[in-house]
């Protein structure tokens, strides 16, 4: 009966809303004065607190702690979309010059530099470029480097150090067949192709890249399937970043059978790629998002990228967590990360050895 | 408008839901449009979207075979049978519902992988087809609530009749029970077909190439997503012509019903199939609700022994509740106007418009996100970054599913019990509203539950169109699992999990419903 009654005032609803017909109309006027609640209350509040909206291809988990604290810290009231940073740029792209957003925080750098090809960022100011080292931000100063990552070679550590490979030519060995893993639609590997396209050039990689697909590695979604295979001896190695291994054994316990390998030899392999953060052309807020980003590169919040999420800190002479080698070892390619914005090149490679689709 | 007679107002209402159904396609084409001509053929052409279209149509059909097989006789098991715990199974089965694909891609890798529970077995690769059937027949439920509605409106006079004939058992329900719920399993195999095309969950865990796959990964590269909207336009293309062959299969049987009074059905003996039908549907429930509560618990106590914290879920959960609980109204009712129209409107408009509201739910979620993102940036400023905003993608992400299962409850009735009303001096209005509608109870409950579950589920468009800050369970699982914090995960899921599970609950029994009104 009950029931009844009720589908009968939602039918009721329904009829009142088709006699009405300009139902969308009707609806509008609803959130309208909702809004106008809203803007009065921002009104009276606006003296007091300054707002940002933040795009976030991070993750909210690690990043969370960092926004709240600056939030508290400055008066700063965060609106914060975490998404995936490729998602997150396509929706700037349609969003256009009507983009609520004041800020990006990019997982790593193919995201900025394409924003920045699309005159989407705005130059930063050179006080914060010159915290970071010229290799980690964009040469045209519209993106800043905040944390860094390393590509390694995860391997399982019934592996014996002499059966490390010394770079990824090695990794062609017949040794290897079926007991490789990689991950050839993450973003991460590509820019790691498209830094070896820098390297040796189109062909050259392209030959290495079917080298090693004839090896029929075990293909993954991700980085952390990936890893979790490693661990769990289901493969020998792959390559992949080097901080999934932390989260890894955060979650399984100290005996995840799993361990980094850092060619630090120079070349592709030893990209280190930087998650970064740009501010937007279209931003009202941009001294405030400014200010952000210096409380992203201070001392603090750096010390806690290396130790929360067990990333490279970028700020000069600041030692990584968990015994890693300092960033400065690394020995990184000398390819312009700016350059890598563009993983088609690496995309075309793929699909033309039949990696990926 | 007299030739719409008196359910001119339907017919606009409808139009006005197709067109906001279909408003994301505008922004397709319009994109399509810019990139020209020349184009398509570098980019649609091409032996990849060909092959990526096969797979997508080999998986919907897999999927869509299989769950209506797994639903029929669960459906009927769990209807009028002595199958033990009937009663318990009649709401435990439809539990898997509750897991949203990025949940049970999960859940397959780690049971169904090299180094999981069930790894030994020498199943096929995961990745790839098998992992990818395996991880979407969770959503069997999309056909077996539909069909477990229709069999409520079966009058159990029917089949006794059939019986006294001397019609064995299964003569009796080929013959009789299921011309009767053959419209509700069409319409229940497409929901299934076309939520595994638009789905890009499990596809991307599993890597699976379909063409959805396609589009999730042209969207993974920004440089690369001009790409994705002519492979949405394929996609919706693919769509149609699985919604033509549905309508063609099924196509409505003519078949006596006399609804007034509704009879209890009698308890059918199954003999030795007893057993057998138990470990169907325990395997059912057990398979789709449990595993992934094995899975999830099992990172809970790993991720706990090895001193992970957990996360404080009570606003997400909020959220959930109200955005879902507020959708699965607004839904519902907006999918009451095709409904009504797929028994009174005009033909050849009711057809346009039911095919429009059928694309909203097989454009993948991230293409109808960004079209929203598109249009409500510019049409709908004031409506940007609000949760109406989100209201307005969960319509047109799931309008079908709920003039789905309206349109099933209202087909399932005696056409006649219109017309006697109307006979008997009621208005065309006052003839839905007094005899149509309230009979048709079990089929808003359905479609309101459907919708309920879906939104709760649903990702993709909730991920780029909430209110910044604004956090959901699915949003919050995503965000977990993505950087693999899989204990602080785990809750969430359960909490998700158990949501759904209460929603099953509160389903109004239509058969206990009866039972009553007659003491």
């Amino acid at each position: 009966m009950r029931l009844r009654m009720m589908i009968a005032l939602l039918t009721m609803v329904a009829l009142g809303a088709a006699c009405e017909k300009p139902e969308e109309k009707k609806g509008g006027e609803e959130t309208a004065t909702t809004e106008e609640t809203k803007t009065q209350e921002v009104k009276e509040e606006e003296p007091k607190a300054k707002e940002l909206t933040v795009y976030c291809g991070r993750n909210e988990e690690m990043l969370k702690p960092l926004m709240e604290k600056f939030q508290k810290e400055k008066g700063v009231t965060l609106k914060v979309q975490y998404a995936k940073s490729a998602q997150l740029a396509a929706t700037l792209m349609e969003e256009g010059d009507a983009s609520p957003a004041d800020i990006f925080f990019a997982q790593d750098v193919s995201t900025l530099g394409f924003l920045q090809k699309e005159g989407k960022l705005v130059k930063l100011s050179d006080d914060l470029l010159n915290k970071v080292p010229e290799t980690y931000r964009s040469k045209d100063g519209k993106w800043v480097g905040i944390s860094g990552r390393a590509r390694v070679f995860t391997y399982n550590t019934k592996l014996k150090p002499e059966e490390l490979p010394k770079d990824v030519d090695a990794l062609l060995d017949a040794r290897w067949k079926g007991k490789l893993g990689w991950a050839p639609e993450n973003a991460s590997f590509q820019s790691f192709v498209a830094a070896m396209i820098a390297e040796r050039g189109e062909e050259k990689t392209l030959e290495w890249v079917k080298g090693i697909a004839a090896l029929e590695p075990k293909a993954y979604p991700k980085n952390t399937p990936l890893v979790t295979a490693v661990g769990r001896g289901e493969i020998d190695g792959g390559l992949t970043n080097h901080y999934y291994l932390f989260r890894l054994k955060a979650e399984n316990g100290d005996d995840f059978a799993a361990a980094n390998h850092y060619f630090k030899n120079g070349k592709a392999e030893s990209l280190v790629n930087a998650a970064g953060v740009g501010v937007l052309e279209k931003s009202k807020n941009k001294k405030v998002a400014e200010e952000l980003i210096a409380f992203l590169l201070s001392e603090e919040s750096q010390k806690y990228f290396a130790e929360k999420t067990h990333e490279f800190p970028m700020l000069d002479g600041m030692a990584p967590a968990d015994k890693l080698p300092k960033i400065s070892e690394l020995a990184p390619p000398a390819t312009d990360l700016s350059t890598l914005g563009d993983l088609a090149g690496a995309v075309k490679v793929l699909r033309e050895a039949g990696v990926i689709k | 408008m007299r030739r719409l007679g008196s359910f001119w107002w339907a017919h606009g209402l409808g139009l006005l839901v197709g067109l906001i159904v279909v408003s994301p396609l505008a922004w397709v084409v319009l994109r399509v449009w810019e990139r020209g001509a020349s184009e398509a053929r570098a980019v649609l052409f091409t032996l990849d979207v060909l092959e990526a279209c096969g797979w997508s149509a080999l998986l919907a059909g897999l999927v869509a075979l299989v769950c209506v097989a797994l639903s029929v006789p669960l459906a009927w098991f769990t209807h009028a049978t002595d199958v033990p715990g009937r009663a318990m199974f009649r709401r435990l089965v439809a539990l898997p519902l509750a897991v949203p694909s990025f949940v049970s891609g999960f859940v397959v890798v780690a049971s169904l992988g090299p180094s999981g529970p069930l790894g030994e077995l020498g199943l096929p690769e995961v990745y790839g087809l098998f992992g990818a059937l395996v991880a979407l027949v969770f959503t069997y439920p999309y056909a077996l609530i539909p069909i477990q509605a229709a069999l409520t409106q079966v009058d159990p006079r029917t089949w006794e009749a059939a019986r006294a004939l001397g019609a064995s058992p299964t003569r009796a329900f080929y013959q009789i029970v299921w011309p009767q719920i053959r419209p509700a399993a069409a319409s229940g195999a497409a929901l299934v077909a076309l939520y595994t095309l638009g789905d890009f969950g499990a596809v991307s865990l599993l890597r699976y190439p379909s063409l959805s796959y396609l589009i999730y990964q042209r969207y993974s590269s920004p440089f690369l997503r001009h790409e994705a909207v002519w492979y949405a336009l394929a996609l919706v293309v693919l769509a149609l012509s699985i919604v033509a062959l549905v309508k063609f299969l099924g196509r409505r049987a003519e078949s006596a019903r006399a609804v007034g009074q509704q009879r209890e059905w009698p308890v059918i003996e199954l003999g030795r199939w007893r057993w057998p039908a138990f470990v169907l549907c325990a395997m059912s429930a057990g398979f789709g609700a449990l595993l992934p509560i094995g899975v999830v618990g099992w990172w809970l106590v790993r991720g706990l022994m090895a001193g992970n914290t957990l996360v404080n879920l009570s606003s997400e959960t909020i959220n959930s509740l109200w955005m879902a609980a507020g959708a699965s109204i607004l839904v519902t009712l907006a999918g009451l106007a095709p409904a009504v129209l797929e028994r009174f409107g005009n033909p050849r408009l009711t057809r346009i418009i039911s095919a429009m509201c059928y694309i909203g739910y097989v454009l993948p979620g991230v293409v109808v996100a960004l079209a929203l993102v598109y249009m409500g940036t510019r049409a709908l400023p004031w409506m940007y970054h609000t949760i109406w905003m989100l209201q307005l993608a969960y319509m047109v992400r799931f309008v079908p599913q709920a003039s789905g299962a309206l349109t099933d409850g209202l087909l399932a009735q005696n056409p006649r019990l219109y017309d006697a009303a109307r006979a008997l001096g009621c208005t065309p209005w006052g003839a839905l509203w007094r005899v149509v509608f309230p009979a048709m109870l079990p089929a808003v409950a359905a479609g309101a539950l459907a919708v309920f579950l879906s939104v709760v589920k649903e990702l993709p468009a909730t991920l780029l169109l909430k209110p910044p800050g604004f956090a959901t369970l699915a949003q919050r699982i995503w965000s977990l699992t993505q950087d693999a914090f899989f204990t602080a995960a785990s809750p969430t899921v359960l909490v998700l999990l158990t949501l759904a599970l209460v929603a099953l609950w509160l389903r109004p029994d239509s058969s206990t419903r009866h039972d009553k009104s007659r003491q």
